[in-house]
């Protein structure tokens, strides 16, 4: 349980599809815990490749908790491995974790990290109906995003009562994260927040995370 | 860049067994001539090719206009409603497929012409029709795939009773025809969007067993149809084989000729997708073009393939059946079970069906995993082709009879994800690669052992294909069941 007395992080990396269980296996070696991988993914950004109609590609999402002492070390090994010092390579980043239910222990993290307010990076989430993707990206490009990873969801929404044959149904959702540089963020979320008009009820939601390293982003060619 | 050159890189993979084992047996126990063998490494590029630019159009094509359908098909709300559209989309693709005309003419001829091909093609047309209205039905009803197969494989079973031998083969063969390489991607994404929709606790598991389904619906059809007319023996004859000379001019006399092929394959599904369009998803500009492009690229993809196929895979294979079967008939079961083997690689459906169950599980069963047991299940199906060729004692039912039995059996037994993989599977296996390349080795071996019968023994490895998958499939999924509980999930 020693555990406990140290300070956690959540440390997420997106990858193409495939590399997800070797992350898992150098997770688990350099003590990452609850690991867990799920699918997306990622905006193409190759002018040729979208001519062609190649608009995204399969991507794995993993994210672990870690203590804090680790995260260096973390991320040298993912980066070497991986490559992600090099473009289209993936990208990695960790955001702090304040409580934590694990193995039946209640944790509490000591809010005051002391980087946390050296931040460069945060991780916008913007959770939108089946479809509005395609806005949400461009709105985000609009405003200097370098692209983004579309997770595919279900959620609830209280006021459309769509039942399907008796059987109440979860209207899909697309979830975009984009991970921006600090001053872009509020750019973007604005951006977005114009094009959806997300004030409107049902539209969907915005919210924005501190992320305490990244790795990996896409620097753009300008 | 690198998106296109690992794409690349995975299809020239999953078509590189199939071309080394057949140029080492050319350099072994089959000497051919050189011309056929350049012919036959031309046909390995179109063959890669193709498949590369096929799935890309599958992905961006024809998965979406499925999943699209799927959905729309579900949010009719009506019972009613739902069990028409599901009728209509299986009717519009299987009556356009080519492979299923070519099967006509096969059935017309070997009833003497007795039944007309139109009426074949109607009729089966309506039997998948109808069953993946059930299919559609089934999905949202929750009701348990198992006890649906087993019901419709005893009615098969009962109906098989009735009919002669040889429309035995006939008719389970149909059921591998009739799912080809561009109806296949369309149904399981019809399937997955109906699902999907519907969310819920069974959602994952009900994503797949349309195909399976579907590809039931043709075998009843045919059964039926030969009962009515009281027919029996079959006659006729299988068509001459005329081998082909020079290198390019095979591609040349094929290519018009599959280029045409195809467009009838895809003009249901292009006219479907425009008319849903316009009525129904009013896509957007950009995502309507992606989809057309995803069609243009099936289209093209499926055109390269099916002419490498025809023109370098097809003489090869019957060529090394009939070598094998002069010179060392012991060995055909041997060759037969590593020729399976690498056969389903080369399968353009079986990407498309690997993909999704990772993508239903978010990566939890993996390709290689389905894969590998596929292909063990063929290498069995073209091993056990062989020995019945050799053994005229050896009849196709005492293969299907136990093999059906098993996957029954195994389908209470087993996590029900599996039962629909399993049931898609043997849809998927058994495509245009296995039906001209296996079939062709089949009716050479056929051809050179004095006691089997071309027309009899050709007929019937589509049907062993389409049925091991579902045994291995589920043993495949007996043992993640064994795992996971060690484990102690």
């Amino acid at each position: 349980m020693d555990i406990l007395n140290k300070n956690l992080i959540l440390f997420c990396s997106i990858l193409d599809f495939g590399k997800g269980s070797k992350l898992l296996k150098l997770s688990n070696e350099l003590g990452g815990k609850a690991s867990t991988i799920f699918l997306g993914k990622g905006t193409v950004k190759n002018e040729l490749l979208n001519i062609l109609g190649i608009i995204e590609t399969r991507k794995e999402i993993f994210i672990t908790l870690i203590d804090e002492e680790l995260e260096d070390t973390f991320y040298d090994r993912i980066t070497t491995r991986f490559g992600l010092d090099k473009p289209h390579h993936g990208i990695a980043f960790s955001m702090t974790v304040n409580s934590l239910q694990f193995n039946n222990v209640k944790f509490k993290s000591n809010l005051g990290r002391k980087d946390v307010n050296n931040v460069k990076h945060e991780a916008i989430f913007v959770i939108v109906n089946k479809g509005s993707m395609d806005d949400v990206l461009e709105a985000a490009e609009l405003a200097g995003s370098t692209g983004g990873t579309i997770i595919h969801g279900r959620g609830s929404n209280p006021d459309e009562k769509e039942t399907l044959f008796n059987i109440h149904i979860e209207p899909e959702k697309e979830i975009i994260l984009i991970l921006s540089e600090i001053e872009k963020t509020e750019a973007i979320v604005n951006s977005i927040k114009e094009k959806l008009n997300i004030e409107e009820p049902n539209t969907g939601i915005i919210f924005v995370m501190d992320v305490s390293k990244a790795v990996g982003l896409y620097q753009g060619k300008k | 860049m690198s998106i296109l050159l690992k794409q690349l890189k995975d299809v020239s993979l999953s078509v590189f067994p199939i071309t080394l084992l057949v140029v080492i047996l050319s350099f072994s126990l089959v000497p051919i001539e050189s011309v056929m063998l350049i012919r036959f490494l031309i046909g390995a590029v179109f063959v890669i090719i193709g498949l590369g630019i096929f799935l890309f159009g599958a992905h961006l094509g024809i998965e979406p206009i499925g999943h699209l359908m799927g959905e729309t098909v579900a949010k009719t709300n009506k019972v009613y409603l739902v069990g028409i559209l599901g009728f209509i989309l299986g009717f519009l693709i299987t009556i356009a497929e080519p492979d299923l005309q070519i099967l006509a003419n096969q059935v017309n001829l070997a009833s003497g012409g007795i039944i007309p091909s139109t009426l074949i093609l109607i009729v089966v047309s309506i039997g998948v029709g109808l069953m993946i209205g059930i299919g559609l039905l089934r999905i949202l009803f929750e009701k348990p795939l198992n006890k649906l197969f087993t019901l419709i494989y005893f009615i098969i079973f009962f109906l098989g009773l009735k009919v002669s031998q040889e429309f035995l083969a006939i008719s389970v063969d149909a059921s591998g025809a009739t799912t080809g390489a561009m109806t296949t991607p369309f149904i399981l994404a019809l399937g997955y969007g109906v699902s999907q929709l519907k969310g819920g606790k069974t959602s994952e598991e009900d994503s797949f067993g349309l195909v399976g389904l579907a590809s039931t619906g043709p075998i009843f059809a045919i059964m039926i149809m030969s009962i009515i007319k009281g027919l029996s023996n079959i006659q006729g004859d299988v068509e001459a084989f005329v081998p082909n000379t020079g290198i390019l001019s095979p591609y040349l006399h094929i290519f018009p000729h599959i280029g045409k092929e195809s467009i009838f394959t895809l003009l249901p599904l292009f006219c479907l997708f425009l008319i849903f369009d316009y009525f129904k998803f009013k896509l957007n500009k950009k995502n309507k073009n992606t989809i057309l492009k995803g069609l243009l690229y099936t289209y093209i993809g499926l055109t390269l393939f099916l002419v490498g196929v025809n023109a370098g895979f097809m003489e090869v294979g019957r060529i090394m059946g009939e070598g094998i079967a002069t010179f060392y008939p012991w060995l055909l079961p041997i060759i037969g079970f590593l020729l399976g083997m690498v056969v389903v690689l080369a399968e353009p459906a079986v990407y498309v069906l690997t993909e999704q169950i990772e993508e239903v599980t978010a990566g939890h069963i993996q390709k290689k995993v389905i894969l590998t047991a596929l292909s063990i299940g063929i290498a069995f199906a073209v091993s056990m082709s062989m020995l019945r060729i050799m053994m005229p004692s050896l009849r196709l039912w005492h293969f299907l009879l136990p093999g059906f039995g098993i996957a029954a059996f195994l389908s209470y037994k087993v996590p029900p994800i599996f039962v629909g993989i399993a049931y898609d599977s043997g849809g998927v296996a058994s495509g245009p690669m296995t039906a001209t390349f296996v079939l062709a080795f089949a009716q050479g071996a056929a051809n050179a052992i004095p006691t089997a019968n071309v027309l009899i023994d050709g007929f019937g490895i589509i049907a062993m294909v389409a049925m091991t998958p579902l045994v291995a499939i589920q043993i495949l999924g007996l043992l993640f069941n064994l795992k996971s509980k060690k484990e102690g999930h």
